[in-house]
């Protein structure tokens, strides 16, 4: 028995370090072996260019939008749930954002193709509604319920006693919110925030099929009407083509080396703030 | 009227606002999937082969290659985050130790899909040769689910009282005779319970499998491990790059509404799981 | 149910603090205070006693509208404090707790400093960092905890000891300038030695404010009260002064319960 669960835990705490390894072992000749520009940006393989930049600023772009938008809207919709007298809607808010929270995001993604890059399109009276804002629109809708559940899991996780205690001195609801509620259930928001975020980074289908998939910085560059691309996307669209082994081929590992070492460190603090206990007065 | 009261109101009014864009928003989400999803969905739907790429048929084989796919990696994920678990809640006296593995383990959630699919290719298609496959799909599904499966079932052991443990030693169990008569037992409702969330996660997931696992159409059973499946997600990808397709649009909703049913079925178990496999304890 | 006998000792000097009229309480289908009238004279302290469950927090609650964020709370009849309605006398919720303070059984300091734990409810602005000092200084003194902070005044209220956070707790309330304090058993989650210095900064507070204080210690009662509301099953059975309450002539259930033997109601 002993030896059965000591080799299972060899073998799943090794898998991170296999992927990790494969990874680094796999980017090296983009990162070794040729004179590569690869913080330039333009990408075009036929001339042997591989910039990375346009899809770098393509994922921090997308998932910018995605959280400015997603991220009020889910702390204050959080905020009403956590602080509302009836716990029938609450019930029904909570159970129908955890089957949202579980959809599939390739069924976002066809949300984003079927109705959500038509919208943008016909709203901005663009050729084509496959754009930066329409995948950050798309995001933010995806990472939404994930917000408003687990902010609202840590604000209604503070306790009763110190909302009374607050309200009793003649506080406004406002208030005390902001002044007490707030600050105690900060750490678990911004871990709900920190997850939203790896989430949104880590995103391949739904952004994949709205964004474009156009290798160059937008122009002017916070055009957020333009198509563009991110990594995740990148790597979506061309893994299967490219020959394994070549320069592209490494420097599309690369890249994704780029995104595990955010997403890793982003899902490693939230993981961290969330945990933490003995915080609530 | 105060300053004090009037801000009270605007918050009031922000957050009814807030809240009222967020509902809109998950009820067009639902709705739609639900609307559009039942007008495709029908019995000859779900039980007859994909003919045309997709754009009429049914999906018959992309629900059995999906469910192939997440029955091969429950067999794959359950013996290692089992052991794991168990590893972590009764063998590990080091608290230094038993973070590090939780720090291994945890940092599998932070890895998109995408490099799951991106690791799959490099290590088991072209270096291992197994080119496209459903079991490598199968592999990489239970690699990306083992967290939820380990945390899962490690919480249910940790919760064990540790008066049942003094008293299996006390009677003489060894450790193993322990684990397999009371840790086990006691701790199936989280097992079960992390291995149907994390199955109802990975029946979704499409990045990971695209590429390596997959074939859009041709493909009926698999009668090896080296032939590729059609799946659910895969098949709702190649419906929806052919949106401008009304059939095909038309089809990629009702493969989406049998998806999320499924993912809802398996919730729904797990929910029963653990309220239902819950063994009664002394207070 | 039967009305409740009620006999009011009224102090000639002042008009009543609160007055109840025809009021209840519900908890869902549940009637868990039903107190008909009671009056509570001003710049007194009024204990309400009984068995735990028989409503005398829930009535507490109700007189600065505490209650109201409970889901299933809900009442009937009116409480009138200092002549004006609890609902409707007053600009709004604030204005009402702002002149009815309360503490409550817990101890629960913000997770900030002592002086902004004092400042806390104080809202005004315009109030220069002097009279905040002051203000500070006044609550701080009057809970009688002083001399004991205020050499660390900015370190976190966390560090206090339990008793020293109820105290805490009653100077962050009188910063609000209220006219009526609503103590919540404030006594009963620390040390003997901190209640009784609570109980003498409560009796010190009387000629400032009016005090209303649920209690289940009988004897802190007996120490303390001017006047004695003895709840059982949400139902008043008697009021009266403390001399009235704990004598020979006191109703026989009164006199069981004061008398500290079980109380079957």
């Amino acid at each position: 028995m002993q030896r059965y669960a000591f080799l299972s835990a060899i073998i799943s705490s090794g898998l991170i370090l296999v992927i990790l390894g494969t990874l680094v072992i796999h980017s090296g000749p983009a990162l070794f072996g040729q004179d590569l520009d690869l913080f330039s940006t333009t990408w075009d393989p036929s001339q042997s260019q591989y910039g990375i930049i346009p899809m770098v600023f393509g994922t921090l772009f997308v998932m910018c939008i995605a959280m400015v938008l997603a991220l009020p809207l889910g702390i204050l919709s959080a905020i009403y749930i956590a602080e509302t007298r009836s716990d029938r809607l609450r019930r029904i808010l909570k159970s129908s954002l955890e089957v949202l929270a579980g959809i599939p995001s390739i069924i976002y993604g066809l949300i984003g193709v079927a109705y959500l890059s038509l919208w943008v399109a016909d709203g901005f009276e663009l050729q084509t509604g496959r754009v930066i804002l329409t995948a950050g629109l798309l995001l933010a809708l995806m990472i939404l319920p994930t917000i408003i559940t687990l902010s609202e899991d840590a604000i209604s996780g503070v306790s009763r006693q110190v909302r009374e205690n607050a309200a009793s001195l003649g506080l406004y609801k406002y208030e005390v919110i902001k002044h007490v509620i707030l600050p105690i259930a900060r750490p678990d928001i911004a871990g709900a925030s920190l997850l939203a975020l790896g989430r949104a980074l880590g995103e391949t289908m739904a952004v994949m099929l709205v964004i474009g998939s156009l290798d160059r910085l937008p122009s002017p560059l916070f055009n957020a009407l333009s198509s563009s691309q991110t990594i995740t996307s990148k790597l979506g669209r061309e893994i299967a083509e490219t020959p394994f082994g070549s320069t592209h081929f490494s420097v599309l590992v690369f890249m994704s080396l780029i995104l595990v070492s955010f997403t890793l460190i982003i899902t490693l603090a939230a993981q961290k703030m969330l945990n933490q206990e003995a915080r609530h007065v | 009227m105060s300053k004090r009261a009037a801000i009270n109101i605007i918050y009031a009014g922000a957050l009814r606002v807030a809240l009222l864009v967020s509902l809109s928003i998950l009820a067009f989400l639902i709705g739609s999937i639900i609307w559009q999803g039942s007008k495709a969905l029908s019995f000859d739907f779900i039980f007859s082969d994909a003919r045309d790429f997709g754009a009429s048929g049914g999906i018959r084989y992309q629900i059995l290659g999906s469910l192939i796919l997440i029955a091969v990696s429950a067999l794959l994920v359950l013996p290692l985050a089992l052991g794991t678990a168990i590893y972590r809640s009764e063998y590990v006296t080091s608290e230094k130790l038993g973070r590090r593995i939780d720090l291994a383990i945890f940092s599998l959630n932070g890895i998109p899909s995408i490099t799951y699919g991106l690791f799959g290719l490099i290590i088991f298609v072209n270096l291992f040769g197994m080119g496209i496959s459903w079991s490598i799909g199968s592999i990489l599904l239970a690699m990306m689910i083992l967290p939820t499966v380990t945390v899962s079932s490690y919480q249910a052991m940790r919760a064990i009282p540790d008066s049942y443990r003094e008293n299996s030693i006390a009677l003489g169990l060894s450790r193993a005779q322990m684990v397999r008569r009371v840790i086990l037992p006691q701790s199936l409702h989280g097992v079960v319970t992390g291995l149907l969330i994390g199955l109802a996660r990975a029946i979704g997931e499409t990045a990971p499998i695209m590429f390596v696992a997959t074939a859009f159409s041709g493909v009926t059973w698999p009668r090896s491990i080296n032939e590729p499946v059609s799946t659910l997600p895969t098949h709702i990808l190649a419906l929806a790059q052919q949106a401008t397709n009304p059939d095909a649009l038309r089809n990629a909703w009702g493969t989406s509404f049998s998806l999320i049913l499924i993912v809802i079925l398996l919730s729904t178990l797990a929910y029963v799981a653990r309220h239902k496999l819950q063994p009664g304890r002394p207070q | 149910m039967p009305k409740p006998d009620l006999k009011l000792v009224r102090p000639l000097e002042a008009a009543p603090a609160i007055r109840l009229e025809n009021f209840q309480a519900w908890f869902g289908e549940t009637c868990v205070v039903n107190a008909g009238a009671l009056e509570v004279p001003a710049h007194k302290i009024t204990c309400l006693v009984g068995p735990s469950g028989s409503g005398k927090s829930t009535l507490l609650r109700s007189l600065n509208r505490i209650n109201d964020d409970i889901s299933a709370y809900a009442m009937q009849g009116k409480i009138f404090v200092q002549g004006q309605c609890n609902h409707a006398g007053f600009k709004d919720i604030t204005h009402l707790r702002s002149k009815v303070g309360m503490v409550f059984q817990r101890p629960c300091v913000f997770p900030c400093s002592i002086k902004e734990n004092v400042l806390f409810g104080v809202r005004d602005k315009t109030l220069s960092k002097i009279d905040r000092a002051a203000l500070v200084e006044d609550c701080l003194k009057s809970a009688a905890l002083w001399k004991e902070v205020s050499h660390r005044l900015d370190s976190p209220a966390s560090t206090l000891s339990l008793g020293q956070q109820q105290r805490l707790c009653i100077a962050r309330t009188l910063a609000v300038k209220p006219d009526i304090l609503l103590l919540d058993e404030p006594t009963a989650s620390v040390d003997p030695v901190s209640a009784r210095a609570l109980e003498t900064v409560i009796q010190d507070l009387k000629t400032r404010f009016t005090i209303i204080m649920v209690t289940h210690d009988i004897r802190q009662t007996k120490r303390i009260a001017d006047h004695v509301v003895f709840l059982c099953d949400g139902e008043i059975i008697e009021t009266g002064s403390c001399g009235h309450m704990f004598s020979k002539i006191a109703k026989p259930k009164t006199r069981t319960y004061l008398s500290e033997e079980f109380c079957d109601c």
